[in-house]
């Protein structure tokens, strides 16, 4: 098991880099875009809508891929009271319950968002934007996203669980 | 179903699922459920929520003030507010209040603040004789200073769900800034009246500090300036700002490294996603209480009573102080301010008015234990037990907190009065 979960890790390292790499790249680029359309604007007289609509359109490829990543830096928002107060299995538990809930939200939202996608690719709409987009393609970030985070909860409930398994046996012994 | 969908976000929020999940789950079974909405319309009602124009202002700024604390900005200011109140007694207190009140002008992270004047500033004040754990906590409630001087995160999410306009808004947060600053400074003044005066720095020096801190200086006329002229979108001037505040690092004071540089890329992706992976998922609770006329029902609850402006104001502080002690300020936005918005409307409140007393009361709420991540943060840079900063900041530090959350509540003007000009 342990082996077997190391293994996944190395995996889920990668992933997490790659992530990081292309939301850090991402948000240099916005700035970068958002500049130069502000100062297009006042030297050369004129900039392009795409400047500002493509940083638009891209915080959601920041954003849903990043969730899985924030989880696994334990970064995002949460009440941690419970966590922090308990220690040992009653710890242990509570957290195999959070993630237990975790997956399963994300593998609903997984699942909704594939529905929504192939709802938009069905009907065809396009974005309002100088570049055209299919609608669709810009919403696959959010089903990609939660797939994404289903990976790094599975990597964190399996830790969690080993740790459980590894304090029942302390405790038998 | 509604009430099921409360008591399981009480329970997921109790075993510490993320917040962003907690609102996800508890929006979508009512609307899926109860409503009757189907998918598509959730994915891009959360779309729409993320990919505002004026929502980009926010990466833009963390950027810009994560390169600035790089890039060493906020040494360079720190060196100017202490050589020209140093001297006085408790001078480095007054200076560390008014750097941070500085600071907020370039940045709008409270935690950014923190650091980057903390770091500075807590090793030299402890080593000249302040208590260490009055010092932290002082870093942790002048921090919040970055909520109302502009440019604020929290003004450009406020306007986000209320509609309000952003130069108004972040103009509205300048005179509370001051009367807050000033009940800092008042505080530093008379705890520290006991301690030895650190020698005059001359006007030489003064000068030269000031000089050399210049770029950072001209910061906040850039950003400030960019707006109010009409020049610059609040978001293109938060992309000037994070150009401005690359440029300057690399060019001027050459403390910005490339990997400094690649260290405040991660860090602002990171803090961003934090933030709109709750924006994204609270659009499923506006949904919610949208299509079930929620605020329309607690407006003419509140109207039929006869409450007050004051007294809903007051009562509404005391609910957004409570949630304060256990959620970040942001989940708090989302899940107060599209009710309490709308009665405040029907109340003849102006929005700028509850914006300002929002901040006071979420402030107060996100120094008070168990969640105080200002304070852990100071501590942290104190080296220093978070008890006992938390020990320090009570009961003398909540007290002004709740003086000033009062003072705002009773004089609107205070809020309102500058936004006139704009």
């Amino acid at each position: 098991m342990k082996k077997a979960l190391a293994h996944y890790r190395r995996f889920t390292d990668l992933l997490a880099k790659a992530i990081l790499i292309m939301a850090a790249l991402i948000v240099g680029l916005d700035v970068l875009s958002i500049f130069a359309e502000a100062v297009g604007r006042y030297i050369v007289g004129q900039s392009r809508a795409f400047m500002e609509e493509l940083p638009r359109l891209a915080v959601p490829l920041v954003v849903f891929p990043m969730m899985g990543v924030l989880l696994r830096l334990k970064k995002h928002i949460a009440v941690d009271l419970l966590p922090e107060k308990l220690k040992g299995r009653a710890r242990s538990l509570v957290l195999i319950s959070a993630y237990a809930v975790v997956l399963a939200v994300a593998v609903q939202f997984l699942l909704a968002g594939i529905i929504a996608v192939n709802y938009y690719r069905e009907v065809g709409f396009e974005t309002q934007t100088e570049i055209v987009f299919k609608i669709w393609l810009t919403y696959l970030p959010f089903p990609i996203g939660f797939g994404l985070l289903v990976l790094f909860t599975v990597e964190l409930l399996w830790r969690e669980l080993i740790d459980l398994a590894r304090l029942n046996r302390k405790e038998g012994s | 179903m509604i009430y099921l969908a409360v008591a399981l976000g009480v329970i997921t929020l109790a075993i510490s699922v993320p917040i962003f999940l907690v609102f996800g789950l508890s929006g979508s079974m009512v609307i899926i459920n109860v409503l009757d909405l189907p998918w598509s319309i959730l994915t891009q009602v959360t779309f729409d929520s993320i990919t505002k124009y004026l929502l980009l202002a926010i990466p833009l700024f963390i950027f810009s003030g994560m390169a600035m604390v790089e890039g060493g900005m906020a040494r360079r200011l720190v060196d100017v507010f202490t050589n020209a109140v140093g001297h006085w007694r408790g001078g480095l207190g007054i200076a560390m209040v008014l750097t941070m009140g500085f600071f907020g002008a370039l940045c709008g992270s409270i935690l950014a603040a923190i650091v980057a004047v903390g770091t500075i500033m807590i090793p030299v004040m402890v080593e000249r004789g302040y208590n260490r754990s009055f010092v932290a906590a002082l870093a942790a409630c002048s921090g919040f200073l970055d909520t109302l001087i502009p440019p604020s995160n929290g003004a450009i999410i406020f306007c986000a769900i209320t509609g309000e306009n952003v130069a108004r808004a972040f103009a509205s947060g300048i005179v509370p800034g001051f009367v807050f600053g000033g009940l800092l400074i008042a505080v530093v003044m008379i705890k520290c009246r006991h301690m030895d005066k650190t020698p005059r720095a001359g006007l030489r020096v003064f000068l030269r500090s000031v000089y050399v801190a210049a770029p950072a200086l001209l910061t906040p006329v850039l950003i400030l300036g960019g707006i109010y002229s009409g020049l610059l979108t609040p978001t293109e001037s938060a992309a000037v700002a994070g150009v401005w505040a690359v440029a300057v690092g690399f060019l001027v004071y050459r403390e910005l490294t490339p990997a400094g540089l690649w260290r405040a890329l991660k860090a602002t992706a990171a803090t961003t996603a934090m933030i709109f992976a709750i924006i994204a998922m609270a659009s499923f609770m506006s949904v919610a209480l949208t299509y079930t006329r929620f605020p329309h029902r607690l407006i003419e609850a509140i109207t039929s009573v006869g409450v007050t402006p004051n007294l809903f104001l007051l009562a509404g502080g005391v609910v957004i102080l409570i949630l304060g002690t256990i959620i970040e300020v942001i989940p708090i936005m989302y899940l107060t301010l599209p009710i309490m918005a709308p009665v405040a409307g029907a109340l003849g409140i102006d929005l700028l008015h509850l914006l300002i007393v929002f901040t006071a009361f979420v402030g107060l709420g996100l120094l008070t234990p168990p969640v105080c991540v200002g304070a852990y943060t100071a501590a942290a840079i104190a080296e220093e037990p978070a008890h006992r900063v938390i020990k320090a900041i009570f009961p003398l530090f909540f007290l002004v907190g709740i003086v000033y959350g009062l003072i705002i509540i009773a004089f609107p003007w205070l809020a309102t009065w500058l936004p006139r000009y704009v």
